[in-house]
């Protein structure tokens, strides 16, 4: 068996064959397209940076614009906007994180349906026109999902970890926002909001799907050309690490303590993003076969769910561990993650650990680009993030030589384990 | 599509008929003389394939004090064969560049890898070798139960919405029947239950003439056939293996107050409805189907959207339960509106539809384009191409049900989802479970 296991290891590996095709519409709004075979479908997804952090100090203005777009425009209401988008059997929505404002369209590529479904999809976005009935009833609904947050330990958690990690950086408040500000946004607030970020030059367009690439520029330009040009939006200032630990516990009346160590991270530029993502891959990213899991839950049985990630976003992000087990578990848990990660960052892993992280990150890379979907999310990151073009079909190259001390040494520049945030929420009263 | 409406319901399709239509789709079946079934379906957009193998055994299977088994033995099968050590599955699986993982359900336990093509045989190899040769330690065991528990305090005991659907199936199957108990299982038993249980089930139920193979994705279909008979083809029929003979069995007027530590207040109903595989024409499970689109769609714009009575709703039917099933309601109310306001509303607007079906006519033709487009869409992840597929073969529906869902629904008109509702959504029996909140800090 463990021969079979050598042999199986030379099989040669794939590499993503995408043919991502870039171009910029004349309004400036950058353009991702990849053609894809086989299924009657285009997928095209919006990225405006009108998220979160362009919310200055009305928390949830962003998330309650992107939740006005489709209900109304200069020419439809909203059950008619509903009732095109549904008759041609065509997917719309919405979504605000903290960097990226989405709105994004599904459809069959048959015509008259692709057709249709385009130009509501236009009109939805170049044409919205911001009524206060809908505010107020898209109010009451972010209160009602304000207080749902509250119910869950994992959101409160997350939620009270955002603010600890990004402190006074517009990454820090809730994105749905709180009681208080959801209040004091009003309607003139959204068209500002709209008027200032959602523009062509503050845009990037992802396409995926089976059309040929004239009928794409030509999509792209519909699209763009209703937008205003604007600027682009100014870059948030870069988040600084942490300049002390902190340790905060919140009082919840749960049966499992759910624990979020971890500390600031890194954007996608930074210069070991890739001993990292491989560094994470193996400590804390595969599901079962990392290091955290493990120590977590194969050899002890403490939690069900044990994971550690980057996220990458514009002005660094976080490097979190998280797990959840019962309330008076939470201590022996705490300290085996920490010890699990003081260990990973001083010490070089083994060799076959390393070789196993490799080969599972580029054995299986050709499952990162086996659907349309998949695709059209590395072509929004792509885009949205200004990487490369060559990101995808270069990144097991990048991965392949990577040392064991290469991981080890990016992880000592940047985790300071005298400076983490160790976060619980459970009942430990 | 491929327009079939020229079948009969409720009569098992021409050989000719189903043969065509599903080479057409790419689907190739195919039977071991011990009994395994083989479903490929070739998709050849990415050189990938998902292979999963389904055990026809679940929740439905159980009872007290050994609910959640067939979900704990899902955990056990990655704690080592005779061949491999604990973890050592996902570990060979992982550094040939898969993914994996397995879930269990009411009516099916599954298994499954996803893979670039060349490592076919590997994933065929290794599932074959843990449907035979499971080693089971009582040390891995006491150390997975408590994963088990804890995944059940995160699905459940943490999450109140999850405990009210809980007790819901509690109130509304009766505990001698299938559906009852939840698929993690009652915490008490997941505490109690021995190796020799783990055991018991494993010996009874996973056998190939109890499973069936999927394969979708850039492969070749004979080439999927050879490698199951190599590595499944030695294992013996188990001639035990009998169909089940716990069919659920529906209650109905019974009602549930829960307080529970929350914020948001919560209600569901329950209808019980007959499942595509238990009812007597087929048509009337596809109506069903249709009228909980029809209603989620119509409630969402007049309760949500117009009245503003309620933050969510949501209409959920069954479709391919093997055994009778529920047909769901569940709302939060807006701030400030009771629930007895947001039920006489549901009322209201489902005798609308009652005595007026023309109510529904355009709520109708929309949906029927939206399963159209979804259909198309669902062909974009092979994982679902082969749930379904799986899914379907599992509970006894054949694979063609699959290619005929659209179809199906597109011969439903207004009159029958309005008879529909009038027949099963009676209030007056409907079963429910209210969440009280007590209030978090």
């Amino acid at each position: 068996m463990r021969i079979l296991a050598l042999l199986l290891l030379l099989i040669g590996s794939a590499h993503a064959n995408i043919n991502i095709q870039h171009w910029t519409t004349p309004e400036g709004a950058k353009v991702f397209f990849a053609q894809t075979k086989g299924l009657p479908i285009l997928d095209v997804q919006l990225n405006f940076d009108a998220a979160a952090s362009r919310d200055g100090d009305q928390y949830g203005l962003a998330s309650l614009t992107s939740s006005l777009l489709g209900t109304a425009t200069k020419y439809h209401n909203e059950e008619q906007i509903i009732n095109a988008f549904e008759a041609n059997g065509a997917q719309f929505s919405t979504s605000s994180l903290k960097d990226m404002s989405i709105v994004s369209l599904r459809t069959l590529t048959r015509q008259p349906i692709l057709k249709k479904s385009l130009d509501t999809f236009t009109e939805v976005i170049t044409l919205p026109s911001f009524e206060q009935a809908y505010l107020t009833r898209e109010k009451r609904q972010t209160l009602r999902a304000i207080e749902a947050a509250k119910q869950s330990p994992a959101s409160v958690a997350s939620l009270a970890f955002d603010k600890a990690v990004f402190a006074d950086h517009p990454y820090a408040h809730a994105k749905i926002g709180t009681q208080d500000s959801i209040k004091q946004i009003s309607l003139d607030d959204l068209k500002q909001h709209y008027h200032q970020f959602y523009v062509a030059k503050n845009l990037t367009i992802a396409l995926v799907g089976d059309i040929p690439k004239a009928q794409a520029k030509q999509i792209a330009r519909q699209v763009s050309h209703g937008l205003n040009v604007g600027e682009r939006a100014k870059v948030n200032p870069v988040i600084s690490p942490l300049d002390k630990p902190q340790t905060i516990h919140i009082e919840f009346p749960s049966k499992q303590t759910h624990l979020l160590i971890g500390q600031t991270g890194i954007n996608r530029s930074h210069p070991d993003y890739y001993p990292l993502y491989l560094g994470n891959h193996i400590f804390g990213g595969s599901g079962l076969t990392s290091i955290l899991s493990d120590e977590i839950r194969e050899k002890k049985g403490l939690a069900y769910s044990t994971y550690s990630y980057f996220s990458k976003m514009r002005s660094n992000g976080i490097f979190m561990m998280r797990l959840q087990t019962k309330n008076n578990q939470a201590t022996e848990a705490k300290n085996i993650a920490i010890a699990t990660l003081k260990n990973f960052r001083n010490n070089a892993i083994d060799a076959q650990k390393l070789a196993d992280g490799k080969d599972n990150i580029i054995g299986g890379f050709a499952l990162e680009t086996a659907s349309n979907a998949n695709i059209l999310t590395y072509l929004s990151i792509i885009g949205f993030y200004d990487l490369p073009l060559d990101y995808l079909s270069g990144f097991t190259d990048k991965i392949k030589d990577i040392s064991a001390e290469d991981i080890q040494k990016a992880y000592a520049r940047l985790i300071d384990m005298d400076k983490l945030i160790i976060l619980s929420v459970g009942e430990q009263k | 599509m491929k327009a079939l409406i020229l079948l009969f319901f409720g009569l098992s399709h021409s050989l000719f008929a189903n043969s065509l239509d599903l080479a057409e789709q790419g689907v190739t079946q195919a039977t071991l003389d011990n009994g395994l079934k083989i479903v490929v379906k070739t998709d050849s957009r990415a050189p990938v394939f998902i292979s999963q193998l389904w055990y026809k055994v679940g929740a439905s299977d159980e009872s007290r004090p050994t609910t959640g088994v067939s979900h704990m033995l899902e955990h056990m099968m990655f704690k080592g064969t005779h061949a491999y050590k604990s973890g050592e599955f996902s570990q060979i699986i992982a550094r040939n560049g898969g993914d994996e993982n397995a879930f269990t359900s009411k009516d099916f336990t599954a298994y499954y890898q996803k893979m670039h093509k060349s490592k076919l045989e590997l994933a065929i190899k290794m599932e074959a070798d843990r449907m035979r040769n499971l080693t089971f330690s009582n040390q891995e065991l006491a150390k997975e139960r408590q994963v088990v528990i804890e995944e059940r305090r995160m699905r459940v005991e943490d999450k109140p919405n999850a405990k009210v659907y809980e007790k819901l199936r509690m109130i509304s199957f009766d505990k001698g029947g299938a559906y009852h108990s939840p698929v993690i299982g009652f915490q008490k038993d997941i505490e109690t239950y021995s190796l020799n249980d783990l055991r018991v089930w494993y010996e009874k139920y996973y056998a190939p003439n109890n499973a069936t193979l999927v394969v979708v994705g850039d492969v070749d279909p004979a080439q999927v056939i050879r490698l199951a008979k190599q590595y499944f083809g030695d294992y013996a029929f188990n001639p035990n293996i009998k169909p089940s003979d716990r069919a659920a069995i529906t209650l109905k007027g019974n009602s549930k107050v829960l307080k529970l530590k929350a914020k948001l207040p919560f209600y569901v109903l329950s209808f019980p409805v007959p499942s595509l595989s238990t009812v007597n024409n087929e048509k009337t499970a596809y109506t069903l189907e249709m009228l909980a689109y029809v209603l989620d769609n119509g409630l969402s714009k007049s309760l949500i959207r117009n009245q503003q009575i309620a933050s969510s709703i949501g209409v959920g039917y069954r479709l391919y339960d093997k055994y009778d099933t529920l047909f769901t309601l569940s709302f939060v109310p807006a701030n400030g509106v009771s629930n007895d306001t947001v039920l006489s509303a549901i009322k209201t607007q489902v005798s609308e539809l009652i005595n007026n079906p023309d109510f529904i006519q355009g709520e109708l033709s929309r949906t029927k384009a939206q399963l159209e487009a979804d259909f198309v869409f669902e062909q974009d992840q092979i994982s679902t191409q082969s749930y379904y597929l799986g899914m379907l073969s599992t509970v006894g529906l054949g694979v063609d049900k699959m290619f005929n869902y659209v179809d199906n629904m597109n011969n439903i008109n207004a009159t029958e989802v309005s008879s529909a509702a009038k027949q099963y959504l009676n209030f007056d029996i409907a079963n429910s479970v209210e969440l009280i909140p007590q209030g978090v800090k």
